[in-house]
């Protein structure tokens, strides 16, 4: 059997004398969709910055294909909380960044934007863009390079409960037509469930309190999935006992 | 360096030189990390992320730091030319004290009012058309 795409494995992760993460290993495979729930200050995002290469003080190894990794890859994508695109940029400009300066007129670019449902927008600057909008040419930059696997932190927390959804099957079905692996941090119940292979809760545990994977769900119905499955409100349930469990 | 023109010039641009400096610092160092955090993602060089982001996420700091400069610089160039010039505003101020003629006092004065706007508001220009960007409240900011 080949090696996963993603294997990662923390012994231990400090923020000066305070343990963040601690024995936490986590694979991923190819076009896998997993999503990383848990409560604040957990380490999620943490565990989500080790893996993007922003952070490389901790003790572990990430292995991509089988072949350890230090720092940023260009096989993995990043999307953050927040757009983060670049303001004096035109919109093709900002998808196109990953590729260089000014190359905006890019063929692909234009192929992404159309994806995303922007194709009128790419000579736009980023201030003329709705939150939604914004969050949607972040996907597309992020999808850009061609990545074998996406990292998202909380990608849809700032946006309104329709345009959410709506980005939820946005970012469903450009995945799966891409063959990307993806994973997902969010506190979003739902938002984990709807979209995931395999939910992974983490909560911080042990006398130190550190994070740590306590609970693995795996999502088997079929896609598309309705919101209303009855399945997933019952998985949804059991990771709220979960959630509770760590509370007490 | 002489009493020629070289110390003049060499005053004005000692005077010139650090708001832009602090300005330029201040506008790097003060530069959002999240946009850091970008061009690192995608594995920039230190050179690209200092011309692909430091750099025009600055531009708002330096343009006013360059206006501070360009004005510094006129204040820099009468005070050069009033200690020791044959020519030039800042001599013509002293010459028309001397001399007894408030005339060339006051067109000097005046010349001096009408460049520093001048220059000003071509500085100006330039920094509303490469700034067009921003996102900020559009109409007279000073």
């Amino acid at each position: 059997m080949s090696a996963p795409l993603l294997d990662l494995r923390v012994s231990d992760k400090h923020y000066d004398t305070r343990t963040i993460l601690e024995r936490l290993t986590l694979s991923i495979e190819r076009g896998e969709i997993v999503s990383l729930v848990g409560p604040s200050g957990c380490g999620k995002s943490t565990l989500l910055r080790i893996l993007a290469g922003l952070d490389r003080d901790f003790n572990g190894e990430i292995l991509i294909d089988g072949k350890p990794q230090q720092g940023p890859s260009s096989r993995i994508g990043v999307i953050f909380q927040e757009p983060r695109l670049l303001p004096w940029l035109s919109v093709a400009d900002n998808v196109a960044f990953p590729a260089g300066p000014r190359r905006g007129g890019d063929p692909r670019v234009g192929e992404l934007l159309a994806e995303v449902g922007l194709a009128e927008a790419r000579a736009y600057l980023p201030k003329q863009l709705s939150g939604g909008m914004a969050q949607r040419v972040a996907i597309a930059r992020g999808l850009f390079s061609e990545p074998d696997l996406l990292l998202l932190d909380e990608p849809f927390s700032a946006v309104d409960a329709m345009t959410r959804m709506r980005l939820q099957d946005l970012l469903l079905s450009l995945v799966r037509s891409h063959g990307t692996a993806a994973l997902l941090v969010t506190h979003d119940l739902d938002e984990a469930l709807y979209l995931s292979d395999r939910v992974l809760l983490m909560t911080p545990s042990g006398k130190t309190g550190a994070g740590r994977i306590v609970r693995e769900i795996e999502v088997s119905v079929e896609r598309p999935r309705d919101r209303r499955d009855v399945l997933l409100a019952r998985l949804r349930g059991e990771l709220l006992e979960g959630l509770g469990a760590v509370a007490a | 360096m002489g009493i020629d023109e070289a110390p003049k010039i060499t005053l004005i641009a000692i005077g010139a030189f650090f708001p832009v400096h602090l300005s330029v610092v201040a506008g790097i160092r003060g530069v959002d990390r999240k946009l850091i955090e970008l061009g690192e993602v995608n594995r920039l060089s230190q050179r690209a992320l200092f011309t692909r982001i430091l750099l025009p996420a600055s531009l708002p700091h330096i343009f006013t730091g360059l206006r501070t400069g360009l004005s510094l610089a006129w204040m820099f160039m009468v005070a050069a030319e009033l200690i020791a010039a044959t020519r030039g505003l800042g001599y013509l101020l002293s010459d028309g004290r001397e001399t007894g003629r408030p005339d060339l006092v006051f067109g000097a004065i005046l010349l001096l009012a009408l460049l520093g706007k001048l220059s000003d508001s071509v500085l100006k220009a330039i920094e509303t058309r490469v700034l067009s960007w921003r996102d900020t409240r559009t109409g007279n900011s000073r």
